[in-house]
């Protein structure tokens, strides 16, 4: 399941787990629809990122997210492999990694 | 059998431009004259229809996002700039230049693909760091990997050596190019661009990019080639030879300042840009 910033969530969505804020309080349930209400709420809470099922109105935040684990893992193995050097402790390298596996994923036919 | 030097991969190289080269020594002679204006810097273009229609091609595309059609050269040097239309056609004429090389280890349209993507991500972050000139930028971009072409078209034999010794093991084709040649593809388009009297920071850049720090001049072009290298060869756009992302300098890449959120954006303007980009500049 999708993990999207606050920023980035569109109405619509759906919360795929429980949104708690830090004194473990429900802001939103799991299942809930988003409308613009409720990502007024994360915001006013501060609330960084949430889970939220996958569906086509991510696509645009991480098109991994509708791909198989075995597609993603083929994927990972060929971007992988264009670059000599691949220190994924590096933020440099794990930002562009993402960026290329990103790119890949959203050529591979919608499943 | 001994491979050649720098200097006899040049020799069979003449010092001026191709067919291009007249038009654009017209262009220089024209800017020099108190009576140049668009309209005849625009008829010394015009009269070449292949140099015209690239230029239209490349004012309509998405590389400078005008939205109302180009129909005239004059139109297009207004807007394009003059400064910049000398740079595309000098660029232009060097891609028709080399084209007759042995595709037998690179293929020409792959080649330029991969050059031209560089060229497009350096212009954007050249862009994006307010750095004057970005099509200067693009030139560097474009060129960085010439040295290979040289060597391809003068030296098949040699060539063939290096890339029988790099399709061998894992390693990088420069790597290839020092243990067979004894210099690198950086070295002989340095060496090229200096032969063709090009700007001294162009030269630094193409002659050092996979280690701008030793650039005497042009290390900001090179630092900025030496990033965009990197990121297009990850992208799989194109292909020079090279077939891994080549080591990215983490120096450099401080040194350059770039926020690393940008790249996003890099990356997109590059897929949006370089198919166009690339019908403009190759004709087939």
């Amino acid at each position: 399941m999708p993990r999207v910033k606050t920023e980035d969530l569109k109405e619509g969505m759906v919360v795929a787990k429980d949104v708690k804020n830090i004194d473990d309080m429900l802001l939103l349930p799991a299942k809930c629809q988003l409308a613009g209400r409720q990502i007024s709420i994360l915001k006013a809470w501060g609330v960084a990122e949430i889970d939220v099922e996958a569906s086509d109105l991510i696509e645009n935040q991480d098109p991994l997210a509708r791909l198989s684990p075995e597609v993603v893992a083929q994927l990972t193995a060929g971007v992988k492999a264009r670059f000599w050097q691949a220190d994924e402790s590096n933020p440099v390298f794990a930002e562009i990694f993402k960026l290329m596996l990103w790119r890949q994923a959203r050529k591979e036919p919608k499943v | 059998m001994k491979p050649p030097s720098i200097e006899q991969l040049l020799n069979g190289i003449p010092s001026s431009l191709g067919s291009c080269g007249a038009v654009l020594r017209e262009i220089e002679a024209e800017l020099r004259s108190p009576q140049c204006s668009l309209s005849t810097v625009g008829a010394a273009i015009e009269k070449d229809p292949d140099l015209t229609s690239r230029l239209l091609r490349l004012g309509n595309s998405p590389f400078y996002g005008y939205t109302s059609r180009l129909t005239s050269v004059a139109e297009a040097i207004s807007l394009i700039g003059i400064q910049r239309v000398q740079d595309l056609l000098q660029a232009s004429s060097i891609i028709e230049r080399f084209s007759g090389v042995e595709e037998k280890y690179v293929n020409m349209q792959s080649f330029w693909r991969h050059s031209l993507a560089c060229g497009i991500a350096a212009r954007v972050v050249a862009m994006e760091l307010r750095l004057p000139k970005p099509d200067k930028f693009f030139v560097a971009g474009l060129l960085h990997d010439v040295g290979r072409l040289v060597l391809l078209g003068q030296s098949p034999d040699a060539a063939q050596q290096v890339f029988v010794l790099y399709n061998s093991r894992r390693m990088l084709l420069r790597e290839a190019e020092m243990k067979v040649l004894g210099f690198d593809h950086q070295q002989i388009g340095g060496a090229l661009l200096r032969h063709w009297k090009y700007p001294v920071a162009l030269v630094g850049a193409v002659a050092s990019h996979h280690h701008p720090a030793m650039a005497e001049v042009g290390r900001q072009e090179a630092s900025v080639v030496h990033f965009c290298d990197y990121l297009v060869n990850a992208m799989q756009i194109g292909c020079s030879g090279e077939q891994y992302a080549p080591p990215l300098s983490m120096k450099v890449w401080e040194g350059l300042h770039l926020p690393l959120e940008t790249v996003s954006s890099i990356v997109g303007a590059v897929d949006d840009q370089i198919d166009a980009v690339l019908a403009a500049f190759l004709r087939h």
